[in-house]
């Protein structure tokens, strides 16, 4: 079964710095991107960057993300 | 001698950033540096003006054609009409120590751009020991071939070119040619240091 | 045959030691006045989410191979097209610095997208050649900022970060141009994780297979934790290290950490049954 994940991009607001799922995910599943595409001449600011579920074939379901969020942002259904 | 890189770390002295982020960088060629270097330097006369020319005349003409050509260049390339890949390559050199080829490669290219627009051309090595350029089709050649002059020495040209941006740069080199037009189909410059 | 030397080595002995693939002109004439924002597209844009998207994991889940082997197919012509890779050993990579420049360190994007490592732990990657000094332009691939390598500190780091346990690898940026000196392991990268999750070509193994002399191999298992390519066991019946050749990506990384010099690499094409396995 594949894993459904949501994130709430209002509760998630700074991932990159935060990313607290993102290392205790024991197979890391999540990734972060952004929402405006590469910037020309500038690093895009890390309000900008936000997280999903790629890896879906990876997620056991074990929830830790779930939990570690301090957000509550994620949610994981099958 | 090491520079005692601890791993994953940048080295902070070293380090370049954006300096203002959001401002857009010029990288490429400028036109007005092509405008000028045309205006001033016009193939189709001086082609017409070898006619009648004895030998010594003729490698001489094309020879200061050359060294003019790249010393306006550089002048408008380092001045007027710099660029910011400029600017970082010499950044660069400065960091490493190293060079050549780019502060060479950047004059070289940026005549050929500046006062022969049309030609076809390509960098096909460039390593810090050697520059490879190939130039395929050139208006110098075309020209000849109109004013019915053959066999002219018009590698004179181009060599005193790259020996001027040479002197510019202060790298010792040596330049080969293993491919002439129109024998072969291009000229092929083997820049070394 | 490596088909990639088939087509761009031009006599050098693989097309990674071909300088004319890592050279390129600085200019090009400047189309308009001032540099238009964000007008053309990232020739750099590297990492990201993934290259195979939930549509392939859902393909995967209902047993549709026909799908599967299409989007495969797909995601395979687009990356050998613009950004692949493909793994050399570190004596290779200490080669290569000898006719690229410039080389420059700076952060990895797939680490950053994967973990979201802090620029500050994740310089561990190097771009190479002409692109370098328009760094500038695109900020984001280069997050963190650059610093300029000699080819002797590029060596140095290289050795550092093998050392350390990362594979390296070669990648394009519009194939045949290499730009690319990356320092990779599983999970974390996206060419391992792509092509050993999916089976999707991205990473190319390299020009040798990693074996193992019975005879000089001690036991002591320090090789084991070096692969990144699930190639590498221990086999505690016999007290050997044991290497699935047809899994190995012949990056050396075992090799170079074995004292014994127990461990050698082979010309993938001196081996009939894996000169064709890339």
């Amino acid at each position: 079964m594949l894993a459904t994940i949501t994130v709430d991009d209002e509760k998630c607001n700074d991932p990159l710095s935060c990313r607290k799922c993102l290392l205790i995910c024991p197979t890391h599943v999540l990734g972060l991107g952004t929402d405006v595409g590469p910037q020309k001449f500038r690093e895009t600011d890390p309000s900008h960057f936000i997280l999903r579920g790629v890896r879906f074939d990876k997620c056991t379901g074990c929830m830790d993300c779930v939990e570690v969020c301090p957000q509550n942002a994620i949610q994981v259904s099958f | 001698m090491t520079m005692g890189w601890k791993y994953a770390k940048p080295i902070r002295e070293k380090l370049m950033t954006v300096e203002e982020p959001g401002k857009p960088l010029p990288f490429d060629a400028d036109r007005g540096l092509v405008e000028e270097v045309t205006a001033r330097f016009d193939i189709k006369a001086l082609v017409e003006s070898l006619k009648g020319k004895d030998k010594k005349g003729t490698r001489e003409a094309l020879e200061g054609f050359g060294k003019e050509v790249m010393k306006l260049t550089i002048e408008l390339a380092d001045g007027k009409y710099i660029d910011r890949t400029g600017e970082m390559l010499e950044r660069v050199a400065k960091q490493t120590g190293i060079s050549f080829p780019h502060r060479l490669e950047r004059y070289v290219e940026l005549s050929i751009l500046a006062s022969r627009p049309t030609d076809r051309w390509n960098i096909a090595k460039a390593t810090t020991k050697e520059l490879v350029l190939q130039v395929s089709s050139c208006v110098v050649q075309k020209a000849m071939e109109e004013a019915g002059l053959k066999d002219l020495p018009c590698k004179g040209m181009c060599l005193a070119s790259f020996e001027t941006a040479a002197g510019k740069t202060g790298d010792k080199i040596k330049i080969e040619m293993a491919k002439t037009m129109p024998r072969d189909g291009m000229c092929e410059f083997l820049i070394s240091v | 045959m490596c088909v990639w030397c088939d087509q761009f080595a031009a006599g050098y002995e693989r097309w990674y030691f071909n300088p004319a693939n890592y050279a390129r002109r600085l200019y090009k004439i400047r189309k308009e006045a001032a540099e238009a924002l964000g007008a053309e597209a990232n020739p750099q844009e590297a990492g990201g989410m993934a290259i195979l998207g939930r549509e392939f994991l859902e393909a995967r889940e209902r047993n549709d191979y026909e799908a599967m082997e299409r989007m495969k197919r797909e995601a395979e012509q687009v990356s050998w097209g613009t950004h692949f890779g493909q793994v050399i050993t570190l004596d290779e990579a200490l080669k290569v610095t000898d006719i690229i420049y410039p080389i420059s360190l700076m952060t990895c994007a797939c680490r950053r997208s994967m973990v979201g490592l802090p620029d500050e732990e994740n310089f561990t990657c190097m771009g190479m050649g002409p692109g370098m000094y328009k760094w500038e332009r695109w900020p984001d691939t280069y997050r963190g900022g650059v610093h300029f390598l000699t080819p002797d500190e590029a060596k140095e780091a290289l050795t550092k970060l093998n050392k350390r346990g990362l594979v390296q690898t070669i990648a394009t940026f519009g194939t045949p141009y290499l730009a690319g000196l990356c320092n990779c392991d599983y999970p974390d990268c996206g060419f391992i994780r792509t092509v050993l999750d999916f089976g999707v070509r991205v990473l190319w193994r390299g020009h040798y297979v990693a074996k193992v002399d019975p005879e000089l191999c001690n036991g002591c298992a320090n090789c084991v934790a070096r692969c990144q390519f699930r190639a590498l066991s221990f086999a505690p019946t016999r007290n050997k290290a044991y290497i699935d050749e047809f899994q190995c990506f012949g990056c050396g990384l075992c090799a170079t950490e074995c004292d014994q010099e127990a461990i050698t690499l082979v010309e993938r094409a001196s081996l009939p049954s894996l000169a064709n396995v890339w």
